[in-house]
């Protein structure tokens, strides 16, 4: 199937232009899979009582894929899924739909980007998830200080969205990185090479941070 | 995976039709599922059912009963695998209260 035959394109075209006939397909054929994205987002959370409750989990995953039909105008074809690429949005939805806690992350920055759209208040993925795994694996906080130790705090959110959008096999993560802080998938790609090269030297230099030296993200 | 039941998205996209003050919310909700489950365009949808566009607008829009929704639409929402007695239930129940302000 070639790209241009992937019937995503065609769904979120339909949702683009506000058609919710297109809502229903999107439900119909990747319910599940956005359904998937919000059972792991509560699990992030801890909440394991929502997940075990099937209409409170659907009804969580109905309000997801209104947030992704809100947003279709947005996706470019060929980039990461659309359950990905809205996965910020997503959480945020789902943090206020359970009342979980949400974090202000906009800056003058990103006044401009999707960040931006999303009424001033965000969740963040980075600080949020990550909180969770530096508890389960020390040496994903080691990694966090690291990657906090140099550049600019946008530099540092913009590289750890991009390893996390990579990480989860978005395609194209320069562009989902690019359109999330405003910032053209050139520079993206650019910042994120620089930044990891400095994480690198602190790496290097810093016996603290000995440990991340064989990390396969700075490798060559 | 399982699939999410067709028949509550179709009540959800209902609500949005009688919050908006159509008559027919779940007839409406229904018929948009059935041209969503062909994922067809509405010029399409018509085309293919021998309707006009402007009786499948009128479906889409809620302004026509469950009951004299045109044959092809009807099929195209069994077609979704709602349930389509559950539907019609909420219809006649929402009909008989009072209208959403």
């Amino acid at each position: 199937m070639t790209e241009s035959d992937d019937p995503i394109n065609e769904i979120m075209a339909g949702m683009a232009a506000g058609d919710a006939a297109f809502l229903f397909a999107f439900i119909e054929a990747y319910g599940p899979k956005v359904r998937w994205v919000v059972r792991s987002i509560l699990e992030g959370m801890g909440r394991f009582d929502i997940v075990r409750n099937a209409d409170e989990l659907d009804g969580l995953t109905l309000d997801a894929c209104d947030v992704v039909f809100r947003r279709a105008g947005g996706w470019k074809p060929g980039g990461a899924a659309p359950w990905n690429w809205a996965h910020k949005a997503i959480r945020a939805d789902v943090a206020r739909g359970i009342g979980h806690r949400v974090v202000e992350l906009n800056t003058d920055d990103d006044r401009d980007s999707e960040v931006g759209h999303y009424g001033g208040v965000v969740s963040d993925l980075a600080a949020d998830d990550l909180a969770v795994l530096i508890t389960r694996h020390p040496r994903v906080g080691v990694l966090d200080r690291a990657i906090r130790s140099v550049g600019s705090e946008r530099d540092q959110l913009v590289y750890w969205e991009y390893r996390i959008q990579q990480g989860m096999g978005d395609p194209s993560p320069a562009h989902t990185v690019g359109a999330r802080f405003g910032l053209n998938p050139d520079n993206v790609r650019q910042l994120c090479r620089r930044h990891g090269k400095r994480v690198w030297s602190v790496i290097t230099a810093d016996p603290a941070f000995a440990e991340l030296r064989d990390h396969g993200w700075f490798a060559a | 995976m399982t699939s999410i039941d067709p028949t509550v998205v179709i009540e959800r996209m209902a609500g949005r039709l009688r919050a908006a003050g159509a008559p027919h919310p779940v007839s409406g909700a229904a018929a948009v599922a059935a041209r969503g489950h062909a994922r067809m365009g509405q010029g399409e949808f018509a085309e293919q059912a021998e309707l006009p566009v402007s009786v499948v607008e009128r479906a889409e829009r809620g302004d026509t009963a469950f009951g004299e929704l045109p044959r092809r639409i009807g099929s195209g929402v069994a077609a979704t695998g709602a349930d389509i007695l559950a539907l019609a239930d909420l219809e006649q129940t929402w009909r008989n209260q009072p209208p959403l302000v």
